[in-house]
């Protein structure tokens, strides 16, 4: 019996992964040097593996994997179709770039004799989130939640930082919370379908849409997955866990964790529920549009007070957030493309981001903003693709923000949703106040004391000049993307009707 | 009158569920320790593995063991789940109780707002050595 690459696929992406993390922890018992290469090795086939998978999915349609060939309702699946291809390569070509920084500011940051452990923990966190996306059964989302936050909790507290251990206890106590209303709620539509299976139980659903049991299981979901993700009046946990976690796991936390969890929120809004039940029996996508509103705007202003550029960029995120669920709650293509245009391209800015302040406290020990005067003339690269970044979270045009906000704006436009572009408006304003304060403070202060220029060691600037480079890349040429957005969008919102 | 002692008698078992799952929440939000916290999820995880076990019961079924001259069986699908969410909730208890370990080493206390207080003092203390 001979092993079939592309057949394999759907699993190698999370196999892979999952089972090196174990090899890690081994491995490190004897050479710690030897794992930073492995770890840089599974991030680089992890990618490979989902770009296959992205064009096999393109080219022959949506790909069904059961695991030891039981058929779909009794069997566990994964299930990838155009959708979810586009996340995971995301997730893994992130993951991939900020490989290669890992090691540097591990060095620097984590203690030696954890540094093992810590490339097998990040390894397991990408592959629950992998697995998030990947996994076409309920109960399964929520096993590979638990994997991607237990595993997350660690992260934020590994660096040995006191604050960092409150940040991990509370974000270990809403993330419970939350994950345990996501799976009380799908024990509630296991009770109502029998089944598990994300198909299957679409189908099972639609004739009890008015069944109680249905619309307090969706209910508890709903907020569950708002809880997960951040979304604004649930978000106290998110500051803390970005700004006291150590440097590599802030980059990668931010890029992709709560994104994962607006990826399953639409999976459920779309795929388990069709629009027919979010619109006219539960008023989740309304509920929701809202919320995303004074998310986008309250995140945005909160930004606006900090004095520590962690603390900043983290409730940034509050804010960013809120435009992927907008997007997908506006029931227009238009949003929805914005939204999941953005949910990349959040990723790349917001990771960006954070790996520049990583070379800021690699090189200074600081993440103070009225500490970085003067950055400019000490570190011009680092200082220069923090103005790029600055520029894509704002939304000038050339750069991959501006494009996820025109079609946000567009699809608000469309539906008579004058509120949201007001709110997109309104937040790229605040986006750009909260910036400039610190861009001001590099550019146009004068540092204090002596000037000397500072070492940027070339395995930190290369990844982050990756990402800034796709940040333009994005930015002026979105067509491919976008086309491939559009047929996403197209299949989303034909399973409602 | 009658109706809703049937109803409570015939679905007991969901009704604890949710008493179960309320006084976890409460305990979470109220109690300022953070053991009393971990104590109050676990009680949380808990009331969710009851209403899954309730939900797999038959009527007149028997436990899921094949054997003759049984008919009908209890489903074994939500049991098997549930055993999932018992190791996942092990793993967060020893995760947290592990963190609440290392909070009482820096802080030398467990108690919220004496970590809250702590916090602000040190700022203080900072803000004074600077002036």
């Amino acid at each position: 019996m001979s092993f079939n690459y592309n057949l394999n696929l759907p699993a190698l992406v999370i196999v892979v992964p999952l089972v090196s993390s174990m090899i890690m922890v081994l491995v490190g018992i004897f050479n710690r040097k030897l794992v930073s290469y492995i770890f840089q090795l599974v991030a680089i086939l992890t990618a490979i593996f989902s770009y296959h998978l992205i064009l096999k999915v393109y080219n022959e349609g949506a790909i069904r994997y059961f695991f030891g060939n039981w058929a779909a309702p009794i069997g566990i699946e994964y299930h990838v179709d155009m959708f979810n291809a586009f996340c995971i390569l995301v997730l893994s070509l992130i993951f991939a770039v900020m490989s290669f920084y890992f090691p540097k500011v591990v060095i620097k940051e984590i203690p030696k004799e954890k540094s093992h452990i810590f490339y097998a923990v990040t390894t397991l966190f990408m592959t629950g989130l992998l697995g998030i996306t990947i996994t076409g059964d309920l109960f399964n989302i929520y096993v590979f939640m638990e994997i991607a936050s237990i595993t997350a909790y660690a992260l934020i507290a590994i660096g040995g930082k006191k604050e960092s251990y409150v940040s991990s206890f509370n974000y270990l106590v809403l993330g419970t919370i939350g994950a345990s209303f996501v799976v009380l709620g799908i024990g509630y539509l296991y009770m109502a379908t029998g089944t598990l299976n994300l198909l299957d139980m679409q189908q099972r659903l639609v004739p009890m849409y008015d069944s109680k049991i249905v619309m307090v299981g969706a209910a508890f979901i709903f907020v569950g997955l708002s809880m997960k993700m951040a979304l604004f009046p649930l978000h106290s946990w998110l500051p803390g866990a970005y700004a006291d976690s150590p440097s590599p796991v802030s980059a990668l936390m931010s890029a992709t964790s709560t994104k994962v969890m607006a990826y399953v929120m639409v999976r459920f809004m779309y795929s388990v529920f069709t629009t027919s039940f979010d619109i006219k029996v539960l008023p989740v996508m309304d509920i929701l549009f809202y919320m995303s509103i004074a998310a986008v705007i309250s995140g945005s202003f909160l930004a606006i007070g900090q004095d520590n550029i962690k603390k900043m960029l983290a409730y940034s995120s509050v804010g960013q957030i809120g435009y992927i669920v907008m997007g997908a709650t506006m029931q227009s293509s238009a949003g929805m493309i914005g939204g999941l245009y953005h949910f990349m391209t959040h990723a790349i800015l917001k990771g960006g981001l954070f790996l520049v302040v990583g070379v800021i406290f690699y090189n200074m020990t600081t993440v103070k903003i009225v500490d970085l005067k003067g950055l400019y003339k000490k570190m011009p690269f680092t200082s220069f693709a923090f103005l790029i970044f600055a520029l894509g979270m704002i939304g000038i045009p050339t750069t991959a923000g501006f494009i996820s906000k025109w079609y946000l704006v567009k699809g608000a436009l469309e539906t008579g949703k004058i509120v949201g572009a007001v709110g997109i408006l309104l937040s790229s304003l605040l986006t750009a106040i909260y910036f400039w304060r610190v861009v001001d403070n590099i550019f146009f202060y004068k540092p204090e004391g002596n000037i000397e220029r500072l070492k940027e060691p070339l395995s930190l600037m290369i990844p982050t000049y990756a990402l800034a480079f796709a940040t333009f890349i994005f930015g002026v040429y979105p067509y491919q993307v976008i086309d491939y957005l559009e047929k996403v969008a197209k299949i989303l919102m034909e399973i409602g009707k | 009158m009658v109706d809703i002692i049937n109803f409570i008698v015939g679905k007991y078992n969901y009704i604890i569920a949710i008493i179960l799952m309320l006084i976890g929440l409460y305990t979470t939000i109220v109690n300022g320790n953070l053991f009393k916290k971990v104590v109050g999820l676990n009680i949380l995880s808990t009331s969710i593995i009851l209403f899954y076990i309730s939900i797999s019961k038959v009527k007149d079924g028997s436990a899921p063991i094949y054997s003759e001259n049984v008919i009908r069986y209890d489903n074994p699908l939500p049991h098997v789940l549930m055993l999932t969410a018992i190791v996942v909730g092990v793993a967060v208890t020893a995760v947290a109780l592990s963190i609440i370990i290392k909070i009482n080493e820096f802080y030398g206390t467990v108690e919220e707002d004496e970590i809250v207080n702590y916090n602000q003092r040190s700022v203080k203390d900072r803000e004074e050595n600077e002036f």
